[in-house]
């Protein structure tokens, strides 16, 4: 009996805050954005694009800031490409955000974390054909998401001097937007002749997404 | 992770649309530029040649059409693009200056055969009878006629015998009543068709070919229009290889309001190939008409019916007739002589005929050669007379090479090289392009080739007089385009477009 009130007590003792006073955080994140656009119908099959977050934050676990998390993050969403028109198209699409935003949550039991949040950005489009020759066009946009999530967090370790070192874990749901990506001035590769440009059109890139995540913070 | 995401949020595929290859039909000449129909993605493009400084360039713009677009065609005038929509049963008429601008008639069916009025006054719509599939029923025999004057419309009707071809006679007047007359030819059947009659009685007037519907079928294959003679129209009606009959209308002279009369005999040609009217420089009109069986000729004067049938210096019949009218010389004065040249694609002598020169029963006799040939290095495909140069014709041999023929000289240069694909005359030039050779070629009066070089091979030459710039499509599943400026075709002030029908790919709707 005796020990299990020990294991138990160690294992609470893994979801335990310190009174630090800022926490800083690094985390992986896979999800996928719902194309919801036709326009997408043209980049693969499906209508599910998957995307990669890098994220750094920074949390002020004090005073009246507390609750608040600051993020810079970095994603790259790229479609699954099909050959389109019996074979005589194929359109490879990727588009890198940078965003900036904030998500405020609340700790509950030392351990999960509901939170809402904010972002908005830049998001450079990079779209490349290839037909008979090979041209690509890039795009310069404002992003901007909300979403909601939750997240949970683990205590690995606590140094000597006093720094705490958490694995964390997350899911979030939310929704992005973007003003409207126009591919109009898809330039060929190939030299010799003057050559015109392709407008391929308008890429809405508006949609829900959905990602789950997983990292390390520190707090000191 | 993100296959776990992505299985758990099942949204609609695409259409299985995105993997057709494109279906296009063109390039349609209008007014204001080449236009094509993408039928996978049921839009229209048209691509306007224009110059920026010394540069060619290419203005394209594209417009949504209905879901399923079948035939299509342009106005006399080249304004209007006439697509039916066989999904609504609707024919479209598009803006070629503004394709987004589309008007729109609705029709009884998914009619597969579009007739243009040359005169720009009426539409036709029938049915070929080709099998297609996803066809519940149709009435192969009813024509939609649509009047693009005043309210936009269409009449529908019936016609007895399916019709394989349609022919508008030009405006004329019939004892001083104006008239629009449609001739529709049918197997063993003729139908004049009065556009202007205000009642289903008398609308329709058919002349039957054959005696009973048991004897052999007689297919029209041509008609000839004469409307020089006041107070009747003569009609000249081939049929393939068997006869030529002759159908007068008249007006009917109880005074009754539209009524026309119809009467038929039939002239002394066997077996004609082939035939053409040509206006005499007295004014008097022959017919002249190729033989299928033989290598001769008949000249039939349409007044007395009198005919004399003469032998073509060529090895065999003759296939093909092509009227021009060149000048001559007589008694210091200079005038317009109508010639025929008449050739086969099986024999390398064509023969230029004069029927001027031709005396008939109770002709003076005149002097001079009335029928002569020249000999070519090769078969003739085809010949077509140039607009550019005159008394000058080109030949397109089938292999490799074409001629030149002077229509004066009698003779033909030969030029060697490749075989033609599409030649353009512009009115002071001829513009060549190859079957296989990236090249494009301008041939002067003198005959004189200059070549210049292509991204890739034409398929067609085509000029815009109002920029001086040439547009060359290429063969390119997406559209393949160089546009040059006609003055200086050299690849330093043309520009080359590809992928012309993948533009707006994003925004086309499934």
């Amino acid at each position: 009996m005796k020990k299990c009130i020990l294991i138990f007590g160690a294992a609470l003792s893994l979801f335990s805050t310190e009174a630090l006073a800022q926490e800083l955080d690094f985390q992986l994140r896979l999800g996928s954005q719902i194309a919801t656009d036709e326009s997408f119908d043209a980049l693969q099959d499906s209508n599910l694009l998957p995307y990669t977050t890098l994220q750094f934050g920074y949390a002020a676990t004090e005073g009246s800031l507390q609750g608040l998390r600051l993020f810079l993050s970095y994603d790259s969403t790229t479609n699954a490409p099909n050959e389109r028109l019996s074979g005589s198209l194929e359109l490879d699409w990727t588009r890198y955000r940078f965003m900036v935003g904030g998500e405020y949550g609340i700790m509950l039991w030392n351990m999960f974390r509901p939170l809402a949040g904010v972002g908005v950005g830049y998001a450079l489009g990079d779209m490349t054909v290839t037909a008979d020759d090979v041209r690509s066009d890039f795009t310069h946009d404002v992003a901007a998401e909300a979403f909601a999530g939750l997240d949970f967090t683990i205590r690995i370790a606590t140094f000597d001097s006093g720094h705490v070192l958490r694995f964390k874990a997350g899911t979030r749901i939310g929704y992005q937007l973007q003003t409207e990506a126009r591919f109009d001035e898809l330039e060929s590769d190939a030299s010799g002749w003057n050559r015109g440009t392709n407008d391929l059109g308008v890429l809405d890139t508006d949609g829900m997404f959905w990602n789950l995540g997983a990292g390390l913070s520190l707090a000191f | 992770m993100a296959a776990l995401v992505g299985a758990a949020a099942c949204g609609p595929e695409s259409s299985d649309r995105w993997d057709q290859p494109l279906q296009l039909v063109g390039p349609l000449e209008t007014s204001a530029g080449l236009a094509y129909i993408e039928k996978t993605t049921a839009r229209v493009y048209v691509l306007d040649a224009d110059r920026k400084a010394d540069t060619a360039l290419l203005n394209i713009s594209s417009a949504k059409i209905g879901n399923d677009p079948g035939v299509s065609a342009v106005s006399a005038d080249g304004k209007t693009i006439y697509v039916v929509d066989r999904d609504r049963e609707v024919l479209q008429l598009v803006d070629a200056t503004d394709p987004s601008s589309i008007e729109e008639v609705e029709l009884s069916g998914d009619f597969d055969r579009i007739t243009v009025d040359p005169y720009g006054e009426y539409v036709v719509l029938s049915f070929t009878g080709a099998s297609e599939e996803n066809i519940v029923a149709r009435n192969l025999n009813e024509i939609g006629v649509v009047s693009l004057k005043g309210t936009l419309g269409a009449t529908f009707t019936t016609l007895s015998t399916r019709a394989n071809s349609f022919s508008f006679v030009e405006p004329f007047s019939l004892s001083g009543q104006a008239q629009r007359l449609m001739v529709v030819l049918a197997n063993n059947e003729v139908t004049v068709f009065d556009l202007l009659a205000d009642n289903a009685e008398d609308r329709l007037r058919e002349v039957p070919l054959t005696v009973s519907e048991a004897d052999t079928i007689r297919v029209p294959t041509q008609v000839i229009f004469d409307t020089s003679n006041e107070g009747k129209l003569d009609l000249y009606l081939r049929t393939q290889d068997t006869d030529i009959s002759r159908v007068t209308v008249r007006l009917a002279p109880d005074g009754a309001t539209r009524k026309l009369l119809l009467s038929t005999d039939k002239l002394t040609v066997n077996s004609p190939a082939g035939m053409e009217i040509v206006t005499l420089s007295n004014g008097s009109t022959r017919l002249l008409a190729i033989s299928a069986g033989t290598n001769t000729f008949t000249l039939v004067d349409t007044v007395s019916d009198v005919s004399v049938t003469l032998t073509l210096p060529m090895s065999r019949p003759a296939q093909y007739l092509l009227p021009f009218t060149t000048t001559v010389e007589e008694d210091g004065e200079l005038k317009e002589e109508v010639r025929v040249i008449a050739y086969s694609r099986d024999s390398p002598l064509v023969a230029i005929i004069r029927p001027e020169l031709i005396p008939i029963e109770g002709d003076e006799p005149t002097v001079g050669r009335s029928v002569y040939a020249i000999r070519l290095e090769g078969l003739p495909e085809r010949i077509e007379l140039s607009t550019a140069v005159p008394d000058q014709a080109i030949v397109f041999h089938p292999s490799s090479g074409f001629s030149l023929l002077n229509l004066e000289k009698n003779n033909d240069i030969p030029i060697q090289g490749g075989a033609l694909k599409d030649v353009l005359f512009d009115g002071t030039f001829a513009y060549v392009v190859y079957r296989t050779l990236p090249n494009l070629t301008i041939f002067g009066s003198d005959g004189h080739p200059t070549n210049f070089e292509l991204p890739l091979a034409g398929t067609s030459v085509h000029f815009d007089s109002e920029s001086e710039v040439l547009i060359v499509p290429h063969v390119d599943r997406l559209g393949s385009f160089t546009v040059l400026d006609a003055n200086d075709p050299r690849p330093e002030t043309a520009t080359v477009y590809e992928n012309v029908f993948v533009n707006n790919f994003l925004g086309r709707e499934n």
